[in-house]
């Protein structure tokens, strides 16, 4: 079931009538369902943030249209099992840390009790229990990090916007991030996440969506982005042989003793490759897609449409 | 509103500002004991106030309203930074992603800020109406409506600089704000006096237009003076002051529902 839903969605900013408008969102169209982590990929100034700033309400819409849970941005309803992480963050200062689960819990409408057990049960997830009644001036960047998440998780959201979460956290630290997205996945909610770190969206994402300068590029789960269908990996002893493909089938990229990797016209042809090194009496260990990163795969697309261009 | 009430009390706790209120109570303090010795000794003359009676409860009032005026400007410059530091970069992203209409926000906050602020003028005002009773013998009379009209007063403040604050995302500017209405208040008091001099009658009008639409904080505090030592006052700068004010805060909030952050 879809959970957040975009269609033609275009956000301009104005700069005044000399310097010209800005064109941050040019007509994006994407879906995101439950029990889905999906990643915003895209280089600065794609949209990325403009583009959960408008999901939440805290930019408007130009044109087109964005709903969350069926609401549109512009509706509170819209946010009240929302959950959101700002980037470069500046939370009431003069809070401690307890204080922003409790201001946060308010803000949502939740009972005393309501926020005394999820603040004991948010506050220990993310490591930051003792630190509860400090000044949230005194946190470190990572400690921010984590008081952050613990707040946006306060109000139990069926989804959560985490932009760029793991900003100054130390590698322990984002190793628990990702668990905390994954465990959040499991209860059937969703993530919306804005990440540098391409090789952390990659470990959690199911599905990402790749913008440039406005416009949607790609959106593609992680094993699409990742795996190249007509390119196969083939582990076997080869030795001296030299196995050669019909043209219909494909083509031998490169050979060694024991790896060999092909191109096929069409993935079904790998079962061709297949019987045609058996017929050779050829021993096959594995045979498994070519895989690409994250971060290759990323690159390609937004090198291949340096304009931006819908796809 | 029970968030950003919270919020609001522990902002201003935070900010340690109850120690400036609290020293100037001490100077108010300081200051009605200090007129208390001088008037025993006034010409030579040893006065004794408590038989005096109902005769220095007109001027004691006057006094307090006074310092209840020096309260609510210091409650101006202390509250014009809140909104706009309410709605930086970064914290405006908190505020605004919760389930909240961003009228109820502006009004939640203008409310909170309002009654803290309020409640912090209220206890100094009273702190200094029941040592002057103690010290002089006569507690002054019409306190409720000299507190309630200064409590008035800083909702109708808080109207401009909410507002300007949030436009601009000024604190300084929002100060100037405040300072340009208290000056042009001060100008359009004299607007039949003005308007002698003036031969254009549209000018004129306007001018005298402008009076009333104009709030009038300083009139609402001659209010109270009047009170006491008159028996009466006009109402109309309240009236027309609280209307002023409504309308700056549905403009505040016809902003703030358009305003990208």
């Amino acid at each position: 079931m879809t959970i957040v839903d975009v269609q033609d969605l275009t956000k301009v900013y104005s700069t005044g009538m000399r310097k010209g408008d800005i064109v941050a969102l040019d007509s994006v169209s994407l879906s995101i369902s439950e029990g889905e982590i999906f990643g915003l990929l895209g280089p600065n100034g794609a949209g990325k943030t403009t583009m959960l700033k408008v999901l939440l309400g805290i930019t408007s819409i130009t044109s087109g249209t964005a709903t969350i849970d069926g609401f549109p941005p512009g509706n509170p309803r819209s946010r009240v099992k929302v959950g959101y992480l700002p980037e470069n963050h500046r939370f009431p200062d003069h809070l401690t840390g307890l204080g922003l689960m409790e201001l946060t819990g308010r803000l949502h409408g939740m009972s005393q009790k309501q926020m005394d057990e999820r603040s004991d049960e948010l506050l220990k997830l993310v490591g930051m229990e003792r630190w509860a009644s400090v000044k949230i001036r005194k946190f470190s960047k990572g400690m921010l990090q984590r008081i952050g998440l613990a707040q946006a998780m306060m109000p139990d959201p069926d989804v959560l916007f985490l932009d760029e979460p793991t900003d100054g956290v130390d590698p322990v630290g984002r190793t628990e991030i990702r668990e905390v997205m994954k465990r959040i996945r499991s209860e059937g909610k969703s993530i919306v996440l804005n990440s540098h770190l391409l090789s952390e969206v990659e470990s959690v994402a199911d599905r990402v969506a790749i913008l440039s300068r406005g416009r949607l590029i790609k959106v593609a789960t992680v094993t699409e982005l990742t795996s190249r269908a007509s390119q196969y990996e083939v582990e076997a002893d080869f030795g001296n042989k030299i196995i050669k493909l019909p043209e219909e089938v494909g083509k031998v990229v490169s050979m060694a003793s024991r790896l060999m990797i092909v191109e096929l016209t069409d993935p079904e042809r790998i079962n061709d490759v297949i019987d045609d090194i058996r017929m050779n009496k050829i021993k096959i260990k594995s045979v498994k897609p070519v895989t690409v990163t994250l971060e290759q795969s990323f690159m390609e697309a937004v090198s291949s449409h340096p304009e931006g261009a819908a796809q | 509103m029970r968030g950003i009430l919270h919020d609001s009390l522990a902002e201003m706790l935070d900010r340690k500002i109850i120690w400036i209120y609290a020293a100037v109570t001490v100077i108010g303090i300081l200051i009605v004991i200090a007129a208390n010795s001088a008037a025993l000794n006034f010409n030579g003359q040893e006065l004794d106030l408590k038989t005096m009676g109902e005769e220095v409860a007109g001027p004691i009032m006057v006094g307090i309203n006074r310092f209840a005026y020096v309260l609510v400007f210091l409650s101006v410059l202390a509250t014009a930074g809140i909104f706009p530091k309410m709605m930086v970069k970064g914290r405006a992203d908190y505020f605004l992603s919760k389930p909240i209409s961003r009228g109820s926000l502006l009004i939640s906050k203008m409310l909170s800020i309002w009654l803290v602020y309020s409640l912090l003028v209220t206890a100094c005002v009273l702190v200094i109406w029941v040592v002057t009773g103690a010290v002089v013998g006569v507690f002054g009379a019409k306190l409720w409506m000299l507190l309630m009209l200064h409590v008035l007063s800083l909702l109708i403040w808080l109207s401009i600089t909410i507002t300007i604050g949030m436009v601009t995302g000024s604190n300084a500017l929002s100060i100037m704000a405040a300072f340009v209405t208290w000056v042009l208040q001060q100008i359009l008091v004299f607007h039949e006096e003005i308007g002698s001099f003036i031969d254009n009658s549209i000018l004129r009008n306007a001018i005298s237009g402008l009076y009333y639409i104009w709030p009038k904080t300083i009139q609402i505090s001659d209010m109270v003076e009047s009170a006491v030592m008159k028996g009466g006052a006009e109402w109309m700068p309240l009236y027309s002051s609280l209307i002023f004010a409504a309308a700056m805060t549905v403009l505040a909030v016809f902003i703030f529902r358009r305003k990208d952050y």
